[in-house]
């Protein structure tokens, strides 16, 4: 099962997230010591492994006069040459599986910047233990204290981490829905996707490496790698017509995906959307038709 | 999320409704899928409220609302349900939804698209599609060679919290956020009171001098000044610092 990282919008995501982090502040303390707010400037993400918590991050808007935010650091003298709105990555829980611990902590971060930048937030704190400060330099963070101290206090300008994030698509147009997107994360060899079956979702990797693979008299054939980038799945989504080939995983791969139900929830309300899916469909058609040319001349 | 397993069939002819509950319990006796009928648009939108159904039948004919209309109210009330679309003309029909012509000469086939519209998980359990295990298998297999370790990542009933929260609601939170710290990290807060002596030093230099300054006019007045300076130093960084030390000790413990 791939790990799904979401921005918690229902009631039930935030119930899941208030007994994941009772339990990790219970296994950790042997008391609890959190309490929930769902205030209008405070952000949840929660990560999902199995249809279990298996981590959640809460992010919140970071004020200046906000004195308690100097402790054990003082953010005042960076905050100064910050303008726009700041925000705050307060907490991150994590129950956790070995050699999964590095991709949720690195990709919940990540869900959890994507939705401050969303939210209009210009630059994120995020006081990180000095053990993943290699993974947070990685996502754009640099440090704002000396790296000697066990946590460090980190910095990040959302305006760059965007423009890293979008690069990495291919069909670009798709950015255009960026409000239902969510993180999925599939383990080396995990079948993202099985020829035959309908599919609620579509993908657009991130990194790692797919294979493609289809059905034919003598077994599986591998047919080709899909670069990252490009919009996987998007017909069968649509269409609710069966998947027309597998798709496996052959190394960690992180994908930004949404779902069928958030995709035509938008198309319903706002036809002229629709364009946008046009646009990458036609490019798909005319790429297919040269293929067939080519063959054709071959 | 899982759903809940119903379907809401919102058709005008309440026959027709009626007639499919019995084909489909017909056909599938064991499986516990439950169904909502309604022939009201609008009281449509309130029972997917309601219920939540993984599935909705939608005529487009419905009364007191326009179909297109209908099955956008559908898909802001619940987007996580898959909607069929029964209608006469199937031009009426728009992108994304799964089309049953009516009137249903073939109840079979709304069966079947019926059934593929359940969850997948679902589909399975109760039997309702053969799935192809062969297949599956060989895709397993094929797969396997690009697996690190052998079987199913689980979780451990460990839990680690990165980043206690330091939020203004939670007076005592910098506290146990020290507390749970490790002995070396705990190590790494205390060197802060380095800072914070020099820091009370310059104070109490500051503050002495400026009280001293009082004396300058009178015999000695020199000597006086300095003595008040050094006492004003060190009253603040001792008070002040043993005050400090104290507070730390505490989180320390």
């Amino acid at each position: 099962m791939p790990i799904v990282i979401k921005q918690a919008r229902t009631s039930q995501q935030l119930v899941d997230i208030l007994e994941h982090r009772h339990r990790c502040h219970f296994q950790l303390d042997g008391k609890l010591v959190d309490h929930m707010d769902v205030l209008p400037s405070t952000m949840n993400t929660v990560a999902y492994l199995d249809n279990r918590v298996a981590g959640s991050a809460r992010s919140v808007l970071y004020e200046k006069t906000n004195s308690s935010c100097n402790e054990p650091y003082s953010f005042s003298d960076s905050s100064q040459k910050l303008s726009g709105l700041i925000g705050y990555i307060d907490m991150v829980c994590l129950s956790i599986s070995e050699h999964l611990f590095p991709t949720i902590f690195l990709y919940l971060l990540k869900m959890c910047i994507y939705q401050l930048a969303q939210n209009g937030f210009k630059h994120i704190f995020f006081l990180a233990p000095e053990t993943m400060s290699a993974q947070v330099k990685t996502l754009g963070f640099s440090a704002v204290s000396a790296p000697d101290k066990g946590f460090i206090p980190n910095v990040l300008h959302t305006a760059d981490f965007i423009k890293t994030f979008e690069a990495g698509f291919a069909d670009r147009e798709i950015l255009r829905f960026q409000e239902i997107f969510y993180y999925t994360v599939f383990e080396p060899g995990e079948i993202m996707v099985v020829e035959g079956e309908r599919g609620n979702n579509a993908y657009v990797s991130e990194n790692g490496e797919v294979e493609v693979i289809v059905k034919s008299k003598e077994g599986l054939v591998s047919i080709s790698h899909i670069p990252t980038g490009q919009l996987i799945g998007e017909i069968a989504m649509i269409t609710n017509e069966p998947r027309t080939a597998s798709l496996i995983c052959k190394e960690t791969t992180a994908c930004v995906s949404f779902d069928r139900g958030d995709f035509l929830r938008i198309l319903y309300a706002e036809p002229h959307r629709s364009i946008d899916i046009f646009k990458i469909l036609s490019r798909r058609i005319l790429s297919s038709n040269k293929q067939i040319a080519e063959l054709r001349k071959a | 999320m899982a759903l809940e397993t119903k379907v809401l069939l919102a058709l005008t002819d309440r026959n027709l409704s009626l007639q499919l509950i019995e084909k489909f319990k017909n056909k599938f006796p064991d499986c516990p899928l439950s169904f909502e009928v309604t022939e009201d648009g609008r009281r449509a939108i309130e029972e997917v409220k309601l219920y939540r159904p993984c599935v909705v039948v939608v005529d487009l004919k419905l009364p007191s609302i326009n179909g297109s209309e209908l099955v956008a109210e559908i898909f802001r009330a619940f987007s996580d349900c898959q909607i069929i679309v029964a209608a006469e003309k199937m031009d009426q029909v728009d992108i994304g939804l799964v089309k049953i012509e009516l009137p249903i000469l073939d109840w079979e086939k709304f069966i079947n698209e019926l059934t593929n519209c359940l969850p997948l998980d679902f589909q399975i359990q109760y039997g309702l599609i053969s799935r192809n295990t062969k297949f599956h298998e060989e895709l397993s297999i094929w797969s396997s060679k690009y697996r690190k370790d052998s079987g199913k990542p689980s979780l451990k009933t460990e839990s680690w919290i990165f980043l206690k929260n330091i939020s203004p609601n939670q007076k005592n939170e910098p506290v146990n956020a020290i507390k749970s710290l490790s002995p070396s990290e705990k190590g790494t807060v205390l060197n802060l009171s380095g800072f914070v002596w020099a820091e009370l030093l310059v104070i109490g230099i500051f503050t002495g001098g400026l009280m001293g300054s009082f004396y300058l006019g009178e015999e000695n007045g020199f000597l006086k000044a300095g003595i008040q300076i050094f006492l004003t130093s060190l009253l603040i960084v001792n008070g002040l610092g043993f005050f400090l030390l104290r507070l730390f000790s505490r989180a320390r413990n």
